[in-house]
């Protein structure tokens, strides 16, 4: 196990190191740098300001200096918001997206994998039936069509939770289940599936054959081996909630990771798109690794592959 | 093959013309009529399956119709797509504007035509462009073998856990916005998985007979993938490209929604919900409806997707 676990830590430093490749390739192919502005700054003072920020070095000099000051904490400087550091605008905007995230996660588990499970167990009746439509719909109408008219339903005209913002738990309401919901339809998909595939198992056939209660079983056998894949699908899920706490966060204008992304975008403010795509980079890639070894630990044949 | 017309069986059973059962051909032979060589070819089989399957048949009813209303709709109503009339802006459905009208007074059944076109074509094309990447990255990484596939599905899987949203925006950014530059970008997002899935699909069918008949032939590599292994490929290529739409219908519409896509004077399904969102207050209609679109859509796609999938192996359809 302790070697599973030091092969995957170490082999997720080559993958961090070409994903912030990849995306430093990326912004150096913007058009225009941080210095281009409408008035046109004299190119003298423009080559000045580049070489005072290592513009002016070749990129994998840059690449080369970015990474020495990154693992030292230091992302650079925003170039829009007065006096303010990426580090800044991360350890502002971070802690809220997480809190968004947890919430959301955990509401959707409550629901998503009980839908699910009841969904596996009686199969074809009109509970599963109920089950699927509403995983169905979860996922194909999109969180900017039930974020707004959630707002208009139960904030315009119910009045009972605020239209937007992040303050207070009224105001997390809305936010969460609106994400919550998406990311449970998910969640019930995911679960009646490995469910229906447990069931069919010999070794289920076999406890049910030797005498043993139908709950035991499932309680026993299924649940827990079914539960496995729904685990290791954090990985893909931790995208979906990224770009559902996007949307989330734009529609609700929650000061998050992702109302900044895409303010940060259309302002231009480079060094923070830069920043924050670097720092869900990080959070996907421990988070997978974080999935894997849990793998490792829940089905010890994953460990000898 | 008589297993695959069982198990099909009891889900046909309101079928008019169904397979004879070997009873009954043996009883046919017996009785001196000659033998029906054409009741089961596989194409047959699946075309017949997927017939069957209502729920795959109403979504493709859908999409017809859906296709139809993109390509005439324009022209059917009396309103250009971008006229504008105040005294009438902000109207539910009517007699003379079908879908009501938006915050100009523009004609909202003529202007969802239109971002119908916008949202299939960007969809369509992505996936596309998708499938052309996934096919020769995959196949040239599932015939390699050894240490090039190694590498090459090393990087897939690097790329494979990101999310996609951060990626499309940066590439939005650099390409610029428009039709093109977001196809462009959903392909570029969204490959890996049509890869990982050609790869598959190759190292698979890698191992068959024929592949080693014309290997000791002398076929060339590009020979062997091109005419043996990529055409018995297609039918799993052709499910993935109708699974694959759906996620590019819902991908353009959120990019456009957070106002980095299709912008004036194009308008996608997204950029019309983008509209909507800044007038929800009042008028909850004008994002209403372009949801409806995108969601029936989206679950139309997916049934047809499924339906061909169970088509073409029914076994997938017991696990599921």
């Amino acid at each position: 196990m302790f070697k599973f676990v030091v092969r995957r830590v170490l082999w997720s430093i080559p993958v961090l190191l070409l994903v912030i490749f990849l995306t430093f390739v990326l912004m150096k192919a913007i058009p225009g740098g941080p210095f281009t502005s409408e008035k046109g700054v004299p190119a003298e003072i423009l080559a000045n300001m580049n070489a005072k920020y290592g513009l002016d070095q070749p990129w994998y000099t840059q690449y080369v200096r970015y990474i020495y000051h990154a693992v030292q904490g230091d992302l650079g400087v925003s170039m829009t918001q007065k006096s303010r550091t990426v580090m800044d605008v991360i350890g502002n905007s971070f802690p809220v997206s997480m809190h968004l995230g947890f919430m959301a996660f955990t509401l959707a588990i409550l629901i998503g994998v009980p839908a699910g499970i009841i969904g596996a167990l009686k199969r074809n009746t009109w509970a599963d039936y109920g089950a699927l439509f509403y995983s169905t719909i979860g996922w194909a109408v999109p969180v900017f069509i039930i974020g707004p008219v959630f707002i208009y339903i139960f904030a315009i005209r119910l009045g009972w939770f605020p239209t937007s913002r992040w303050e207070g738990p009224r105001s997390w309401v809305l936010p969460t289940a609106v994400l919550g919901l998406a990311l449970s339809a998910y969640f019930a998909r995911l679960t009646r599936g490995s469910m229906l595939e447990t069931l069919q198992q010999d070794y289920v056939r076999t406890a049910i054959a030797k005498g043993l209660p139908y709950r035991t079983v499932v309680m026993k056998h299924v649940l827990r081996n079914s539960l496995i894949p729904v685990v290791t699908q954090a990985g893909p899920l931790l995208g979906f909630v990224i770009t559902g706490s996007f949307l989330t966060e734009y529609i609700f204008a929650i000061p998050g990771l992702g109302k900044y992304y895409v303010s940060s975008v259309s302002n231009r403010d480079y060094s923070v798109v830069m920043g924050l795509a670097v720092l869900l980079s990080v959070v996907i890639i421990v988070a997978n690794l974080l999935v894997d070894i849990l793998y490792g630990l829940l089905d010890p044949r994953i460990r000898y592959e | 093959m008589q297993a695959v017309a069982a198990s099909a069986a009891d889900e046909v059973s309101t079928a008019p013309v169904s397979t004879p059962s070997v009873r009954e051909t043996l009883r046919d032979l017996d009785a001196g009529q000659p033998l029906n060589l054409k009741q089961s070819t596989l194409w047959g089989d699946t075309a017949r399956r997927f017939f069957h399957n209502k729920a795959a048949m109403i979504s493709l009813s859908i999409l017809v119709l859906l296709l139809i209303y993109a390509t005439i709709g324009p022209y059917i109503r009396p309103y250009g797509f971008s006229d504008q009339d105040f005294s009438i802006a902000h109207q539910l459905p009517t007699s003379e504007h079908w879908f009501g009208t938006d915050m100009f007074g523009r004609d909202l059944f003529v202007r969802v035509a239109m971002g119908a076109r916008v949202s299939l074509l960007v969809a369509v094309a992505a996936t596309l462009v998708v499938l052309m990447i996934g096919v020769l990255y995959g196949s040239i990484s599932g015939f390699a073998g050894g240490r090039t596939d190694d590498i090459m599905m090393r990087f897939v899987d690097v790329l494979y856990g990101l999310p996609y949203l951060p990626f499309a925006i940066i590439l939005l950014v650099i390409l610029g916005s428009g039709i093109v530059p977001m196809l462009l970008a959903l392909a570029i997002v969204g490959w890996l998985t049509a890869a990982r899935l050609v790869r598959g699909q190759l190292l698979t069918l890698k191992q068959n007979e024929y592949v080693e008949a014309a290997r000791a032939l002398g076929a060339p590599r590009s020979r062997i993938v091109f005419r043996h292994l990529l055409p018995n490929t297609l039918g799993i290529i052709v499910v993935a490209m109708f699974l694959e739409i759906p996620g590019m219908i819902l991908g353009e519409a959120i990019l456009s929604f957070l106002g980095l896509g299709i912008s004036a004077p194009n308008a996608s399904w997204g950029t019309l919900a983008q509209d909507g969102w800044k007038a929800l207050r009042s008028y909850p209609w004008l994002i209403i409806l372009p949801g409806l679109f995108i969601a029936v859509t989206v679950l139309a796609f997916n049934f047809v997707g499924d339906g061909f999938r169970d088509a073409i192996d029914p076994r997938t359809k017991e696990t599921k």
